[in-house]
């Protein structure tokens, strides 16, 4: 009740609004720790991957991106609270070998110097793959490609749930109703929400 | 503190709040005792305003719970981070399992009521003469007529919404107006209508206040939340700390001690009566002896009936009341998990405001009489499920990654639905519960072990129920109908029930028709350990309605002097 209170005071109501420069701000104030944050499940060389890929995945546009809204950061965090140590090497040997794999691909001797661009071009294998692609992926499930495609899979999902559970977008960018009041039904789309979903 | 009372409740739970409630209002003073600490509304609440970005792990069942809570976690859902700190360790509160039973436990002051599904329906004269038309367990002692009075009564005092239908298989009740369906449930409603004779689509009956107020603490409407288990502000869903709990208070007559385990009956030889209890004070472990005239146990079914197992003397070697043998049997809950799901094209433009705790509801439709009979198993089924606009599978899928896929998941996505089965359990003897003396709790007491299954009935209901939701959903138009079958333990559904049953005969049953003991007629058991058989309705309020009928018999008996 109280967050309601105080969200209505600044001026934010039950609909979708678009970032005001104060919240900006405390985002930016945020990034500036960014390079110092130490991972927790990932090592420093795989977050830097896993934040590459993250931001390929959820970009900046004229709403914040992966890496403004530090979702690497709640992945990381994510995975050490809430996965079971199988699970865990799962993403693990996913990640591990993914790498290796690109590795190859572009001739490169350390991860470090693999390049969103280089990430972008197995994205686009993987995450755009034709349906005939990803059905013999997903049946010959123990090929290198395929553990390769369901680790970038979960990598999507793990992202995606990171940007639905974020502060900023569940608040700021989403429609955002703690305390509705009443239900309605059958309301137009645009005018409820100006076509958001509701982020509860 | 006396030690000599009027009554004693065991238990504050849905049916232990109604036991205070009724017994406290017609004059008697009453000891409530409570295992667990005091939780008061709505002050001590927790997680009330949290949004899940206000969780570790967005509000989900992370490992630091799973090490505590190992076995509830199998529910997937119930102990979250906004919930589990009101359920019990599973390590300080042990128990064994012969065949894996999901026992989800809440030790609290208000117990189950503040976490209950809150769906509420009558049983019906289907029910009540099932088993003596079908041959199976024992008859039930009462019927319809017996209970409808006081399905009444309940209803009114805690605020049921739904929609009256005139199905004799589902009694209507006392309503407040019912919830909307969305678009997409009006719809699946029409097409059902349309498309089947047998069945219909209703709006969830639910202990939920949608206008109005009720009593008990400042009880208000729904805000529409959708965040009941954590306890409600606005005492809009039923609790026993909302509503029953504050009118016993309210008159003066009860004691409330929580931090009191009940661990045995106390029966007087000579009298042929129950004396009081015996409690173990959960923080100090001091042994303490109460008097009363008269006993409700509703600690829930395997607590109470526990304590009766416990209860040994000369004439009842075998727990008190148990002459039948049949004390800890007859072990039932309601199987579930299982159904189908699919995505819709129309609607669009559609949304809704507000997040409904509810259902729709699909009323049990098999073995009604003539053309709904099967041949393949024996009862029933009712579907609960619901349509949303959450599904951004097929959005996700076209878009990989990228701008166009975090733009897709900002709008509210495809439509979809699900309807999942929720069957009756037959009262099979060799389901059972039991007390292992070789292993004790933190306070010196035995654990229970549960030994249940489903079987064949069980498992032939669970193929028709795929098989009719895949139906329902591609008549109604859904495309990419998925039928879904996930791993069901009893207990899961959290309606153990049956273990004390009630009957005609005190050779085959526990318990009168009054939900008194055969043989100590100031014991009474009004939880789920006392019904003969299980329906397909979600239970609580048949709990609520049978205690308060209870309630009002003992004040009469004592009354006549004949307690």
């Amino acid at each position: 009740m109280e967050r309601r209170k105080v969200l209505k005071k600044i001026g934010y109501g039950s609909v979708a609004i678009v970032a005001s420069p104060q919240i900006l701000n405390i985002l930016h104030g945020c990034q500036s720790s960014l390079d110092e944050y130490s991972p927790i499940f990932f090592t420093k060389t795989q977050f830097q991957i896993i934040r590459k890929i993250m931001e390929l995945i959820i970009p900046k546009t004229d709403i914040p991106g992966s890496t403004e809204l530090r979702l690497p950061e709640f992945i990381d965090n994510y995975i050490d609270v809430v996965m079971n140590q199988n699970d865990k090497e799962k993403i693990s040997n996913g990640l591990k070998s993914f790498i290796k794999l690109i590795l190859i691909e572009t001739k490169k001797n350390h991860s470090n110097k693999v390049s969103a661009s280089d990430l972008n071009i197995q994205l686009e294998k993987y995450l755009k793959a034709s349906d005939k692609q990803i059905e013999i992926w997903e049946t010959n499930s123990k090929s290198p490609e395929s553990e390769v495609y369901n680790h970038l899979i979960q990598i999507r999902s793990l992202t995606l749930n990171a940007f639905r559970l974020n502060e900023y977008i569940g608040e700021k960018v989403l429609a955002y109703d703690p305390i509705p009041g009443n239900r309605e039904v059958c309301l137009d789309l645009k005018k409820t929400t100006g076509g958001k979903r509701w982020s509860l | 503190m006396i030690n000599k009372y009027d009554a004693i409740v065991v238990g504050t739970g849905i049916s232990g709040g109604w036991a205070a409630k009724e017994l406290c209002e017609k004059g008697l003073k009453t000891l409530v005792l409570e295992r667990g600490p005091m939780l008061v509304h709505p002050t001590d609440y927790k997680n009330v305003d949290k949004d899940p970005w206000d969780f570790k792990g967005g509000d989900t069942i992370t490992q630091e719970i799973r090490k505590r809570q190992p076995k509830q976690s199998r529910s997937g859902y119930i102990n979250t981070e906004s919930t589990t700190h009101l359920l019990v360790n599973d390590y300080e509160h042990p128990y064994n399992e012969d065949k894996r039973f999901d026992w989800i436990r809440g030790y609290h002051v208000g117990g189950r009521s503040l976490l209950w599904g809150r769906l509420s329906w009558r049983l019906s004269d289907i029910d009540f003469n099932a088993n003596l038309r079908e041959g199976i367990a024992v008859d039930w002692p009462i019927r319809y007529k017996d209970l409808a009075p006081w399905y009444s009564y309940v209803e009114k005092y805690i605020g049921v919404s739904g929609e009256k239908l005139g199905l004799p298989q589902l009694p209507d009740g006392e309503f407040l107006k019912p919830m909307d369906m969305n678009c997409l449930e009006q719809e699946f409603k029409k097409s059902i209508k349309k498309n089947y004779k047998d069945r219909l689509v209703t709006v969830g009956r639910i202990a939920i206040i949608t206008e109005g107020t009720k009593p008990g603490l400042n009880r208000v409407q729904c805000q529409y939340r959708n965040r009941c288990r954590r306890g409600c502000p606005y005492g809009a869903p039923f609790s026993s700390n909302s509503s029953t709990l504050p009118a016993a208070e309210q008159t003066g007559n009860m004691t409330l001690r929580p931090n009191s385990i009940v661990y045995e009956v106390i029966y007087d030889e000579n009298k042929n009566r129950a004396k009081g209890v015996r409690v173990i004070d959960s923080e100090t472990k001091k042994i303490m002896e109460y008097e009363a005239k008269v006993i409700f146990l509703c600690a829930s079914t395997a607590a109470s009936t526990s304590i009766l197992m416990q209860s040994k003397s000369k004439r009842f070697p075998n727990g008190l009341g148990n002459d039948s043998g049949e004390l800890g049997h007859n072990l039932m809950d309601h199987h579930f998990l299982l159904g189908a799901d699919g995505v819709y094209d129309g609607f669009q433009d559609k949304y809704y405001k507000g997040r409904h705790a509810g259902c729709i509801y699909i009323p049990r439709f098999r073995n009604l009489g003539g053309s709904t009979n099967r041949k393949d198993f024996l009862r029933g089924y009712g579907f609960q499920g619901g349509a949303w606009r959450t599904d951004h599978r097929e959005m996700i899928k076209k878009a990989g990654f990228g701008k166009e896929l975090k733009d897709a998941v900002l709008t509210p996505g495809n439509w979809a639905m699900g309807l999942g089965g929720f069957g009756e359990v037959l009262p099979y003897h060799d389901n059972r519960l039991y007390l292992d003396y070789n292993k004790k709790d933190n306070w010196g007491l035995p654990t229970i072990t549960f030994d249940a299954e489903i079987k064949e009935n069980e498992k032939a209901m669970r193929k028709d129920i795929k098989q009719q939701a895949a139906e329902m959903l591609e008549s109604a138009g859904f495309r990419n109908v998925r039928e879904y079958d996930n791993e069901y333990a009893m207990g899961l559904a959290i309606h153990e029930m049956g273990t004390a049953r009630m009957g005609h005969d005190p050779k085959t049953s526990v318990l009168n028709k009054y939900n008194q003991l055969h043989t100590v007629p100031n014991v009474y058991v009004t939880d789920g350990s006392s019904m003969t058989s299980a329906g397909s309705q979600n239970p609580s309020l048949t709990y609520m309605a049978l205690t308060a009928r209870a309630a009002n018999h003992a004040v009469d008996e004592l009354k006549k002097m004949n307690l």
